[in-house]
């Protein structure tokens, strides 16, 4: 049977709505229809369970979904359940429009009956997963993440760089903290790995999904092997390179011009014999990360106290410690901000012009020797590695993570991690930290058979033109062509939808989102809106289900009023919207379709915001071609800090 | 061994690192003085590097699969088995006793009644009382029964006991019973095996470095307040007005007001920088003039978008520390020996906006002193053993740092605890 329980919310929404014309108007609708005071609460909840049978069909006029969803579907079995947030978007938005507000009441409700009428059960799944970690070793990171599981009882695999030992980590790590720390953390961690699996080599192949990766081991000696992980940490560190400028510091023309790391071993321990002045050129254009200008910091103090003459040209310096600072400071370093635009060599030495830009001042230095600070870049194979992984990196070539605020170890790829230095430079305390996120994210992967729940792609293979428009659009390589045909990976699905607006023969349906079931209920909510409302037009708002759905929840309890003719549909992410729910949206007679999606480069599923603005662009050049005003159409986003969204995208009319 | 861990402060770091712990098997109490969770956050509306909300959280892995980042307000903080928030409680000692803690806590009361709340808001409307509001500056008025923000977590009002009447109208009119106005504080001692400071970090009141004329003129902000004005919750939409109620049209910044100075604070606040230019886009997006006054431009290479995005929207930057504000005519005057052009300048404003330095929150209270370090700063590691630190409790960061380091933080804890050999 098909239910309806709305909740009147501690008797207060059935003051801003009119419950009893609801209850009339939707009894045709659903088989039963049950009004409750506090639908939240124990009370509730019984009453709720108690009218119930597995089988039903259940729709919610209550609060917002995001607030009692969950905790609801954890309390009935249902799996067939619809939200319709009566109190969030509707009541305390509409408050001095109580009769069309309870219209809009009774249209959604319309809607959610055809809803229910659609919908699916989400389809569940559950995958054994391998309790083996590979860790793509090579920076200091990868060390510690290998310790770590191997403390947790986990299987690891060192996988390092033919040749790799202390005396390399320690070179490409240099930058990282205090030579001392670093060689005691070194020898710290590797007396810890001594039952740890370390194979030498490289890797070949990978392939599988997160919980079981088959990955292909090349042996340095030659020697090939298969295995399966359950998830995969790359750490493949640093190296340090020289700066565009160094050729114009004269760098491998002049012997007095050399890297101030090499500067550093060569002057070991030694004082200064005379007054040796040092100047040290930074690169003037290059963004400085902040390990970059505290490995600066360290070096060129420990050369004052030995008693150089030191002279840092620079830019911006950016530092973690802001004792280094005043260290090096104290210890004599001499601070010039400006460029070095010359350096001549001659007997007395080296004649440096330095150059003030801002000031558009000139002067110059003469320094025995030149030391350039190096720059810190991800190891050269990082790149080749992202490849055969599959996963992103950015314009420097490190690997980038899902989302820069939260995410700081996953990858584009589930179950690859990246840690240290394979992600940006960072000091060793970073690294570690980095290293151990990466433990835990695998640790939480390989430590319980992956079970899911919702509501998946469907392929039809009929329709299909492999063209693989889905699998490039899918950002969670959810999607696999084998055989010939498009496979779909629930393991690395995230529900989106994405590849449905992708699909150009609709070859993909999203299970309880089917063309029919959207072209339904927009003609639902257009017959019921004339019905009550008559000519007042009315708009769409087609929002994700995650920022914007939030957004336009903030507009309820913040207070913001907008007008009653908006419909919100959700969808899961507003990159599964196509031009063919717009078109529809439009034929159906709303006056704007309004797409609303997560911030510029925040969706949850990585790409739904950028999409749903092409696809909005696109929609809108037909319109025009077919002379139509593409006004009507928009793309826009909302987030829960904004809460003036809505009031701001939706036109008051009527 | 035990698996029960408190941890001390529900901003970002204390949510993430209870969250992570929770979905680990641990059993969580998560311990806030305020009535709602978000600690910092909670004033800043949109933050960097993201430019999203400020209130969004990591999704714990047993409600939502730890698939996405959920807003506070859906993040069911709490509806986590084995996680219990503690809100409006203070930890009056923590105890040392064997290997095991005593942790004793105070919950002062809400009136409110989480488990009975439906927040249908009901009370706040026939409340009578109204009294000025702190979070937006005093600006506009609250009532005596109020929720702080819109998204605030728990949702359920609170009751402020010093300003209401007993009137009992909200009584009244709750006809679900939510609301004790003889609700009693509370005790409790919690055993506990672990102790995480995730205790956070304020904006320290400029009114000690009586040079910014804070405090003397009302158009001398700190950039919290700042951010309080902007918000489009807040009392003005996101107007940016003076205290008189004029729309402004300049701004001047002044960046380390109070840090990186021996005689005030001697650290770098780290955050400042970015959070200020975040602000300076904001505020010339509603065509205010900005100039930033700084001593160096300390933004993270993540984040470095926002200051080209500054330059780009013709934001002045001018580099020297002000020496001091003065009042003229009612509006401030910024002094600043331009050290580049070697210039002394006299920037006239509608508003001044001082960078303040972060101070650790721990640092005010006795509880926590044995486990401070340097200026009240707690260090990340275990020691004394047991005791844990994490996000800006350690040292003022930025938000992708303090969620890293409430990660490791979780992992150190669970392998004391739980992990293996
Ligand atoms: S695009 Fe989204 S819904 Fe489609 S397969 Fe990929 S993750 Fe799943
Ligand atoms: S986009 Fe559609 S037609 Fe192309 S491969 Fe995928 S399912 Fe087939
Ligand atoms: S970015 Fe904002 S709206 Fe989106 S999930 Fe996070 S808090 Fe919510
Ligand atoms: S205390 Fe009562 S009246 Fe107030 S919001 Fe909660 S349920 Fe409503
Ligand atoms: S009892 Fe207090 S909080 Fe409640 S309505 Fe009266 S004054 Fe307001």
């Amino acid at each position: 049977m098909k239910k309806l329980f709305l909740c009147t919310c501690n008797g207060t929404l059935n003051k801003l709505l009119d419950f009893t014309k609801i209850g009339k108007e939707v009894k045709a609708l659903y088989d039963v229809v049950e009004v409750v005071d506090n639908l939240c609460l124990e009370e509730g909840l019984t009453k709720l369970e108690k009218g119930l049978s597995e089988d039903d069909r259940l729709a919610i006029g209550a609060c917002s979904s995001q607030i009692i969803g969950v905790p609801m579907k954890q309390r009935i079995k249902n799996d067939l359940v619809t939200f319709v947030p009566l109190r969030e978007q509707v009541g305390w938005v509409h408050v001095e429009e109580k009769e069309s507000a309870t219209n809009k009441a009774i249209v959604l409700l319309s809607d959610a009956s055809v809803q229910l009428d659609h919908m699916e059960s989400p389809t569940e799944f559950t995958e054994s997963v391998v309790d083996r970690v590979l860790v793509m070793g090579g920076g200091i990171a990868g060390l510690k993440a290998a310790s770590d599981l191997h403390r947790l009882g986990v299987e690891v695999t060192l996988l390092e760089p033919s040749g790799q030992n202390n005396e390399r980590y320690l070179q490409t790590s240099v930058f990282m903290s205090d030579t001392d720390t670093l060689i005691n953390e070194l020898q710290a961690i590797q007396k810890t790995l001594k039952k740890v699996e370390r194979f030498e080599g490289t890797f070949g192949e990978v392939t599988g999904q997160t919980g079981s990766y088959d990955v292909t081991l090349n042996g340095v000696n030659g020697n090939e092997k298969i295995r399966e992980y359950g998830a995969i940490i790359v750490a493949s560190g640093n190296q340090q390179y020289l700066p565009r400028s160094a050729k114009k510091m004269r760098h491998g023309k002049s012997e007095r011009v050399v890297t101030l790391d090499s500067l550093m071993s060569r002057l070991k321990k030694k004082r200064a014999k005379e007054s040796s002045t040092i100047l040290v050129a930074v690169d003037f254009d290059a963004p400085m990360f902040s390990v970059e200008g505290s490995h600066l910091l360290r070096s060129t103090r420990n050369l004052a106290t030995r008693g150089y003459t030191i002279i840092v040209v620079h830019s911006d310096i950016r530092t973690e410690d802001e004792n280094l600072y005043r260290e090096a400071r104290d210890s004599g370093v001499i601070f010039i901000r400006g460029k070095v635009t010359r350096i001549r060599e001659n007997e007395k030495g080296l004649t440096c012009r330095i150059e003030n830009t801002l000031e558009s001042m000139e002067r110059e230095v003469i320094a025995d020797l030149v030391a350039i600070p190096q720059m810190v870049g991800p190891v050269n194979e990082t790149a080749l590695l992202a490849d055969k992984l599959g996963v992103d990196c950015d314009n420097n070539g490190f690997i980038r993570t899902r989302y820069s605020k939260m995410k700081p170890v996953q990858t584009s790829r589930r179950g690859i991690f990246v840690a240290g230095g394979a992600k940006m430079p960072m000091s060793l305390s970073d690294a570690m930290a980095s290293a151990q996120n990466a433990v835990l994210e695998a640790f939480k992967v390989v430590r319980s058979p992956l079970t899911r729940s919702g509501w998946i792609p469907v392929i039809d293979d009929e329709q299909c033109d492999v063209c693989k428009a889905c699998l490039e659009a899918c950002p969670n390589d959810a999607l696999r062509l084998m055989d010939d045909r498009i496979v779909h990976v629930p393991a690395h699905c995230e529900f989106c939808g994405i590849c449905v607006s992708a699909c150009p023969t609709r070859a993909i349906e999203f299970q309880s989102h089917r063309k029919e079931s959207w072209f339904a209920r927009f003609e639902a909510v257009a017959t019921t809106h004339r019905r009550l409302e008559g000519k007042k037009p009315f708009s769409f708002v087609f929002a994700c289900s995650e920022c914007a759905n939030a957004s336009i929840d903030q507009a309820g309890f913040a207070g913001k009023q907008y007008g009653t003719g908006s419909y919100v549909i959700q969808f899961p992410c507003a990159g599964m919207v196509s031009p063919i729910e717009i078109l529809k949206g439009l034929v159906v007679g709303a006056e704007h379709v309004i797409v609303a999606h997560c911030p510029p480069g925040g969706c949850h599923h990585q790409t739904g915001d950028h999409l749903s603005e092409l696809v909005v662009s696109f929609t809108r050049d037909m319109l025009r071609e077919i002379g139509q005003d593409p006004e009507r159409v928009q793309a826009t986003y909302m987030i829960a800090a904004m809460p003036e969204k809505m009031q701001k995208e939706v036109p008051v009319r009527g | 061994m035990g698996d029960t861990v408190v941890v001390v402060g529900a901003g970002l770091a204390g949510i993430q690192v209870s969250h992570q712990l929770a979905d680990l098997g641990l059993k969580v109490h998560l311990v806030e003085k305020e009535a709602t969770v978000g600690g910092l956050s909670a004033h800043l509306g949109k933050v960097f590097p993201t430019d999203d909300c400020a209130l969004c959280l990591d999704a714990c892995e047993e409600l939502f699969s730890g698939h996405h980042r959920r807003c506070q307000y859906r993040s069911l903080l709490g509806n986590q088995k084995k996680l219990n928030l503690h809100t409006l409680t203070e930890i009056k000692s923590i105890k040392q006793d064997g290997g095991r803690f005593s942790v004793s806590l105070k919950t002062t009361p809400r009136y409110v009644m989480l488990d009975r709340c439906v927040v249908c808001l009901e009370c706040i409307n026939v409340c009578d009382v109204e009294v000025p509001d702190e979070m937006n500056l005093g600006r506009v008025m609250r009532k005596a029964i109020y929720r702080s923000i819109p998204q605030g977590v728990p949702l359920a009002p609170v009751i402020d006991m010093n300003s209401c009447t007993k009137c009992t109208k909200c009584v009244d009119v709750c006809k679900v019973g939510a609301i004790d106005l003889e609700q009693r504080s509370k005790t409790r001692t919690i055993k506990a095996d672990a102790v995480v400071l995730a205790t956070g970090v304020e904006e320290r009141s400029p009114s000690i470095l009586p040079g910014y004329a804070y405090g003397l003129c009302k158009d001398v902000l700190t950039q919290r307040e700042l951010a309080r004005l902007l918000d489009s919750t807040g009392a003005t939409n996101g107007k940016v007005l003076t205290a008189s109620g004029k729309q402004v049209e300049s701004v001047t910044m002044i960046l380390c007001a109070g840090s990186r100075d021996l005689n005030a604070i001697d650290y770098c606040s780290q955050a400042c920088c970015t959070y200020s230019l975040k602000h300076a886009i904001m505020l010339r997006e509603q065509g205010v003039g900005v100039t930033i006054c700084y001593m160096d431009l300390r933004v993270p290479l993540h984040s470095h978008s926002f200051l080209e995005r500054a330059r780009e929207s013709d934001v002045t930057f001018v580099r020297g520390k002000p020496d001091h504000v003065i009042v003229h005519e009612g509006s401030p005057v910024t002094i600043v020996e331009d050290t580049e052009a070697l210039k002394r300048l006299e920037i006239e404003s509608d508003l001044v906006v001082l960078a303040s330095p972060l101070v650790p929150h721990a640092a005010e209270k006795e509880v926590f002193n044995s486990f401070l370090g340097d200026y009240g700063f707690a260090a990340r590691h275990d020691a004394p053993k047991g005791i844990y630190a994490c996000g800006t409790a350690t040292g003022p960061t930025d938000i992708p740092a303090s969620v890293a380091e409430a990660n490791a933080v979780a992992l150190e804890v669970y392998m004391a605890l739980k992990g293996g050999a």
